[in-house]
């Protein structure tokens, strides 16, 4: 009897479990979307519990299980750029319509339950879906009903030309239109034929606040304007100017309804408005549909996370960086310069001052593609492996590679203050590549040493290109302009460097032992 | 009546587990404040000092993670920079770090504790920017090769700018590169068994039906031949299998005796859903009663498989059983430590898991105590014989309500993975008990070649009355001994 007493415990738990799309769902799909439907880790991964996702008639939901679904999206207004699997050969019929029938009806839900015959058609009806989904294409299919972001929106559209908030709010509005999308715009005002000067709009709504707590308005504007909600103006910005400068203001608010008021003038010139809002539990939502000027960069999840070389020191950063092969070793010098080396073709793609990079892409979620320097002044020095040997000053630089010549990574030294050496081969030839930041952020000095252990055939001349894909023009002797941006100087090479079309080439005797190069490259 | 029963006592989701502590100590070890340590790698240093490599490319070497108060851990920076390392060891002064383009030896030349030379071993494989060209590295073999299973390209593709995606290749620490297996789809460990063979685990998807444990046998095909078209590269190279999709995969190896069915079917959901590290117990008997079993890390249930493997007609196969379990995150590397300490590491980034946290660094010892245990499981011509940790009562032995069982596998094809099928349920005919109360044999019939062969022990007890602390076992079953 006690067997069957343990066997009776052991199954206790799940008898309670009314819903036979429970066991499955927390099963297959709990280690992501979690038990309680909220996203495992704190949300990292999206919820289904308030999701819009699940909503609504059941074929995108079904479509996503059969298929799958990646790329960027948002849930509960929170980015996400994950994958998730296909279970159409995984998973029964059977299971997937109570799985979804279990989702679609927990957690808030009150969705209809799904049948296995509506799986089974869905198989059958998509079948030439052999892809998971792109969400954007599966949103195209089945668009994602969203409530307005402020609701009841009216704009109020005045004349005039404002230069404060009192001069708007002396003049009466000469026209009222109802703002359907809910976003705060120029784009749907009755200014439409007019001179897109000397105006003034007012827009009233209300907004759903999620749950009690301080949120946080963040509004920008050219020319001015103001921000108010429940009646307290928190914003305030009596302003003639251009945007890029937002104001900040916050507010206790009670989970509800919530009235809210905007007021903008524009005097003349460039116009703009964004306005968002961000609270507890809350990332950024935006109320308008221009956004913020400015930001840069930004990583999968919208997050960023500027890599800085310490004080005194370079950073290696070793990853997909656009602009340079898969191979690419980013170094960020403490002296606000930084360069893209290619250890796939030896090459010194790219160098940049400013901010290195952004290391949001590819150190949150899954870390998707490849992410463009972070800083300004970008400069493509070349691209592609940069020595070869060429029968004449005017052969074609080649573009395969040579067998003889093949290049092979060899790894990087780094000295005390990080600053990486690249080594590397072509073939028998061995190099080292230097590149030193100057101290006072101007530019690099580099000096790139290769050895050669044997002669080459008579008549043999390896060739090193140092720019190409550009104009480059001679300055003097031995320095050149390129593409108007850099000045390349060699002040150290055994034979003198030369130009020819978009390249700057540096011939190497192919004598036994070693030849030093030194490169200096200033921005202008 | 009784599959009913077994699926429904499957769902134990989530709760910790009670009884471990009995057992096993699992300890979370601090890591460095303000970093982000989400473990990829594990490398085991002289001196107790134990190194960890991130997926966002830094390692940090800790001292003091055998200590008793786990408070007092130091930490000192080793490298940055480096591209989403998942494999790392120690030899001769130096780390050796599988990344993503290249296998490095890193060394600290000048003694300042922090590596400044990092020299490329081979980089012999092709990376065209998918995130999802993973690669994981063995600790070296007897020959000094480092194993690295290559994950294709995406899910399921082989880009034809990166060669040799879904291949094992052997690279020696000299640089040669030795191409071993084909048919890889999408590792998350690597590792070798008592034996010294090696073991690798491929994730459910395409190709590959359920999660599963892989016996990289030299020359041997692993499923899914989205990898194969890079022979054509190599004048001469012998093509791979061309295996027939919706078969099963016993009767694609029957066909081509290249094809090497899973050694150990990880159940998908029953047993994990994301199967990681391999490694084995060479503790002697310190880390408790499984010296010489391997065990297998699970990302998505944030736990530590245990498995029992034997050849039969030339073919790995065995036992799972779930084992450890209640880690901080998921986990992906492990590795047994000096005094039978076992390390694991985890992340949860992008592949949720149980865990809930982001990421973790913990240790698991032995407490001393012997759990109550199925030990080994041995397939028999008449069924399978299985041994315990300890005497069993032989009244709960013989008590055929004791026991529950069913078989299913999967289809072998070109899909994401599979659902259950060609269930049965064996019967067992008879049950008999070693005079020593350490073993039973069972005489089954109704086993089928190629299924998996769930046992739940549910009413067995221990002479001293105990229930088996996990009374599940999944049996491979690829081939029947005669």
């Amino acid at each position: 009897m006690k067997n069957s007493l343990a066997l009776t415990f052991l199954t206790a738990v799940p008898l309670f479990a009314a819903h036979p799309g429970q066991a499955p769902y927390e099963l297959y799909c709990g280690a992501c979307h979690a038990p309680d439907g909220k996203g495992v880790s704190g949300g990292q991964n999206p919820p289904l519990a308030k999701s819009l996702w699940v909503k609504g008639k059941p074929e995108r939901i079904i479509e996503i299980v059969l298929h799958g679904l990646q790329g960027k999206l948002q849930v509960a207004g929170k980015d996400f750029n994950l994958a998730m699997p296909p279970h159409k050969d995984s998973l029964t019929d059977d299971q997937i319509s109570n799985i979804i029938s279990y989702v679609r009806s927990s957690w808030g839900h009150k969705e209809s339950a799904i049948t296995k015959q509506q799986i089974a058609a869905m198989r059958k009806s998509t079948a030439k879906q052999k892809d998971m989904w792109q969400a954007s294409a599966l949103l195209k299919k089945y668009p994602i009903q969203k409530p307005p972001a402020i609701r009841d929106l009216l704009s109020y559209t005045h004349l005039g030309s404002f230069k404060t908030l009192t001069d708007l709010r002396k003049t009466k509005a000469v026209n009222a239109e109802e703002e359907k999308k809910g976003l705060i715009s120029l784009q749907h005002a009755a200014l439409k034929k007019k001179a897109r000067d000397n105006y003034g709009i007012v827009w009233e709504g209300w907004l759903d606040v999620p749950r009690d707590g301080k949120y946080t308005f963040t509004y920008d504007t050219d020319d001015g304007g103001s921000v108010a909600i429940g009646g307290k103006e928190i914003i305030t910005r009596n302003y003639v100017g251009p945007a890029g400068k937002p104001s900040k203001g916050s507010i206790k608010l009670k989970k509800g309804r919530v009235d809210i008021k905007v007021e903008y003038y524009e005097l003349n010139g460039e116009e703009h408005v964004s306005l968002s809002w961000e609270g507890p539990k809350m990332k950024r939502q935006y109320l308008s549909d221009s956004k913020t000027s400015g930001g840069g960069n930004r990583g999968g999840g919208g997050t960023t996370l500027p890599i800085i070389a310490p004080a005194g020191e370079a950073i290696i950063y070793r990853n997909f960086i656009a602009g340079t092969d898969p191979r690419g070793i980013g170094a960020g010098y403490s002296e606000g310069v930084n360069l893209a080396f290619s250890a796939d073709s030896m090459s010194l793609d790219m160098i940049w001052k400013g901010a290195f990079i952004d290391g949001g892409r590819h150190w949150i979620n899954r870390g998707q593609g490849f992410q463009p320097p972070a800083g300004e002044q970008v400069i493509t020095l070349n691209r592609g492996i940069p020595f070869a040997i060429l029968e004449s000053q005017t052969s074609k630089w080649p573009n395969k590679v040579d067998g003889k010549m093949k290049p092979r990574f060899k790894g990087y030294s780094l000295n005390k203050q990080q600053q990486p050496t690249f080594k590397y081969h072509f073939g028998p030839i061995a190099t080292l590549d230097y590149p030193a930041p100057k101290d006072d952020g101007s530019g690099f000095t580099r000096t790139i040493t290769i050895d050669v252990p044997s002669p080459g055939s008579a008549g043999e001349q390896l060739y090193f290109r140092v720019l190409s894909g550009g104009s480059v023009q001679s300055r003097g002797e031995r320095t050149f302009a390129f593409e108007g941006d850099l000045v390349i100087s060699v002040p150290n090479s055994e034979l003198p460097p030369f130009t020819r079309e978009n390249e700057l080439l540096i011939p190497i005797p192919l004598t036994p032992g070693k030849h030093n190069v030194t490169i200096d490259y200033t921005w202008k | 009546m009784k599959n009913l029963i077994l699926s429904a006592a499957l769902i134990s989701i989530a709760l910790a587990d009670p009884r471990q502590p009995e057992f096993y100590l699992r300890e979370e070890i601090p890591t460095p404040e303000g970093e982000v340590l989400e473990l990829g790698g594990i490398a085991i240093m002289p001196g107790k000092k134990v190194a960890v490599s991130s997926r966002r490319g830094d390692i940090w070497v800790c001292e003091g993670a055998y200590e008793k108060d786990l408070s007092k851990v130091t930490w000192t920076l080793y490298a940055r920079g480096l591209h989403e390392p998942l494999g790392m060891f120690y030899r001769d002064g130096s780390l050796f770090v599988t990344q993503r383009p290249e296998i490095t030896k890193l060394t600290d030349t000048d003694g300042d504790g922090r590596a400044d030379n990092f020299e490329t071993v081979t980089h012999h494989w092709g990376i065209d920017g998918d995130y999802h060209e993973y690669n994981f590295g063995s600790n070296p073999d007897e020959n000094g090769d480092i194993w690295v299973v290559h994950c294709l390209t995406g899910s399921g593709g082989a880009s034809q700018k990166s060669p040799w995606r879904g291949w094992c290749y052997r690279y020696n620490l000299d640089g040669t590169a030795t191409p071993t297996c084909p048919g890889i789809r999408s590792p998350g460990g690597i590792g070798f068994n008592q034996a010294g063979d090696a073991f690798y685990t491929d994730n459910q998807g395409l190709w590959n039906g359920s999660s599963s444990l892989k016996w990289l046998k030299p020359g041997g095909f692993m499923g899914n031949p989205t990898g194969n078209r890079y022979v054509d590269l190599v004048d001469g190279m012998e093509k791979p299998p061309n295996p027939k999709s919706d078969s099963r995969m016993v009767i694609e190896h029957d066909k081509d005796k290249r094809i090497i069915p899973p050694a150990i079917i990880l159940p998908h959901g029953k047993v994990g859903q994301s199967p990681t590290a391999v490694i084995y117990d060479s503790t002697k008997g310190k880390f408790g009663p499984f010296e010489g079993q391997v065990l297998v890390g699970e990302q998505t249930h944030s736990q530590v498989q245990r498995v029992y493997l034997e050849k039969v007609k030339g073919l790995y196969q065995g036992a799972v059983w779930k084992y450890l379990e209640d880690f901080r995150s998921g986990i992906v590397p492990a590795r047994m430590g000096d005094d039978a300490t076992l390390f694991v590491g985890g992340t949860n980034r992008g592949w949720g898991a149980r865990g809930g946290k982001n990421f973790t660094f913990e240790r698991v010892r032995w407490t001393g105590k012997t759990p109550f245990e199925m030990h080994e499981m041995h397939a028999k011509p008449e069924g399978f014989t299985i041994t315990f940790t300890e005497p069993i009562n032989a009244a709960s032995a013989r008590d055929m309500k004791s026991y529950a069982c069913e078989a299913w596998t999967y289809i072998y094809k070109s899909g994401y993975g599979s659902p259950e099928v060609d269930k049965v349920t064996p019967k067992i005919d008879s049950v008999t008990v070693s005079p020593d109360r350490r073993s039973i044999r069972l005489k089954v019939s109704g086993r089928v070649r190629g299924h998996v062969h769930h046992f739940k022990l549910g009413g067995l007890k221990s002479a001293k009355g105990d229930s088996l602390w996990h009374p599940d076992v999944y049996y491979t079953l690829n081939e029947i001994p005669e």
